[in-house]
């Protein structure tokens, strides 16, 4: 399904610690799948408006995020944690095929 | 990949202290100590924990504690065992607590050199016999022995 690129939020409390944990799994596993994915890492609070902005596709979140996203927001803690990981890999690589599916 | 110093000085094994916040400053004491981190570091950890908490429902659950680069003059990472198990709140479900019996203590000068180590250190959380290798741990020396194989 080698399609456009995908362009994801990695969000966590500081923008990089928890976010780079979570940002490298996400690679890792749309790579695989073949998919060309560029991930940001962003605090909580910028999330809303940069998701405004357009060409976010999805977000991948260890902390809650304030406000009205407008695209999909998964919870990324089990990646952090191996609890409960093998459904957050399996809601990411669906939303990556939705995504591409509907382009 | 910048340095993260993890050392002897950096490890303090069974923790007596019952609350987050003092056992946070034990290991931000030795952090301040070497000269790692500025003033401040220890109050602005204890603050970003209330609002962005670190705490991780990991097999044997952790806090990963950690605040902001300006507060850090050098890289490096302090870790802590409890004697008592100790509440934080649950990263990402802040109404919720998670008892974590070791601190990871983390100042980053700038965490975008270190995503490697970050990825390391999943591979930490995730696995049973390290958690339970750290959590039991005696021996200071054996502790960053056993650390430096993954980081």
């Amino acid at each position: 399904m080698a399609k456009r690129k995908l362009t994801v939020l990695a969000v966590c409390g500081s923008g990089v610690v928890s976010s780079s944990m979570i940002a490298q799994k996400v690679e890792d596993m749309l790579s695989s799948l073949g998919v060309d994915v560029e991930v940001i890492g962003l605090l909580p609070t910028s999330v809303e408006s940069y998701v405004d902005r357009g060409g976010i596709d999805f977000v991948v979140t260890t902390s809650p995020i304030p406000g009205d996203i407008a695209v999909p927001v998964i919870k990324g803690v089990a990646l952090l944690t191996g609890f409960g990981e093998d459904a957050v890999i399996e809601e990411i690589k669906k939303t990556a095929q939705e995504i591409l599916a509907e382009d | 990949m910048a340095d993260v110093i993890l050392s002897e000085d950096l490890v303090e094994l069974g923790i007596t202290e019952t609350e987050k916040e003092a056992a946070i400053k034990v290991l931000a004491d030795k952090m301040m100590a070497k000269g790692l981190v500025k003033d401040g570091y220890y109050e602005n950890v204890v603050k970003r924990e209330e609002v962005f908490p670190t705490g991780l429902p990991t097999v044997i659950p952790v806090a990963l504690c950690h605040t902001e680069a300006k507060y850090v003059n050098q890289s490096a990472m302090a870790v802590g065992t409890l004697t008592q198990p100790v509440a934080f709140h649950e990263m990402g479900a802040p109404e919720r607590d998670i008892r974590a019996e070791i601190i990871f203590l983390l100042a980053l000068k700038d965490p975008k050199d270190q995503i490697s180590y970050l990825k390391e250190m999943v591979t930490v959380f995730k696995s049973k016999e390290i958690l339970e290798a750290i959590r039991d741990a005696t021996d200071k020396k054996a502790l960053i022995a056993l650390l430096k194989e993954f980081f």
